[in-house]
């Protein structure tokens, strides 16, 4: 019971710590409180350069904010998870390999090592993904019940995502 | 567009203070609504133990 909880607090330290530092890097682009960290690196100052001529880097900046306010407002986590990971992923080589700054490496490194352990902890939202498809097509745009011309051909089981069925089994 | 001849590498720091604070502060928080909450279950259930049966 101890260990849940501790668990419990644990992971939403690191929910909270991803979402607020993505948030206000994410806010920090638009609002510009401070300025904006670049790479001291050429190659890496260079492929900031280029994200930001190809709207790249102000795309990654409203992921990161839309994605840290659903991390703290604790809605969508685990689609905000994915969302973001990408993200830290690019950080993570940004700040490890094209820094200097010791404290920048660590942090790049850090808030991947955070990223990875929510993932895991969220792990079975994306179990679902991992099965052999063995529901055929089952888009949106489709009426639950019908089949590709409407007609009642599919079964409603069918029709539910891989989460709904994983239950039902 | 940004001045990339401006580097600024401590403004990561600035981030990491908000993103701790904000980590503690919600754990904090969790901890006292945790500790209210069994403190009121163990209210509640030593006043139901009292009731007549």
């Amino acid at each position: 019971m101890r260990v849940k909880r501790a668990e419990r607090y644990f992971f939403l330290f690191l929910q909270m710590y991803l979402g607020a530092f993505n948030f206000a890097s994410g806010l920090n682009y638009f609002v510009r409180i401070w300025a904006q960290p670049i790479p001291i690196d050429p190659v890496g100052s260079a492929y900031m350069h280029v994200t930001l001529q190809l709207g790249l880097f102000q795309l990654a900046k409203v992921i990161e904010l839309a994605a840290g306010l659903c991390l703290l407002a604790d809605i969508y986590v685990p689609l905000a998870l994915v969302v973001l990971f990408p993200i830290t992923v690019n950080v993570l080589v940004m700040d490890t390999f094209f820094a200097t700054l010791a404290h920048v490496r660590v942090s790049g490194a850090r808030n991947f090592a955070f990223h990875v352990l929510l993932l895991a902890a969220y792990g079975r939202y994306y179990l679902g993904m991992l099965q052999q498809p063995s529901v055929p097509l089952s888009p949106l745009w489709r009426r639950v019940g019908t089949g590709r011309d409407g007609d009642r051909t599919e079964s409603r089981e069918s029709a539910l995502p891989a989460r709904e069925i994983t239950r039902h089994v | 567009m940004y001045d990339l001849s401006n580097p600024s590498p401590f403004v990561l720091t600035h981030f990491e203070c908000i993103a701790t604070v904000a980590g503690f502060c919600a754990v904090v928080f969790a901890v006292a609504v945790d500790v209210w909450r069994g403190r009121r279950l163990h209210h509640n259930g030593h006043s139901e133990g009292r009731q007549p049966r």
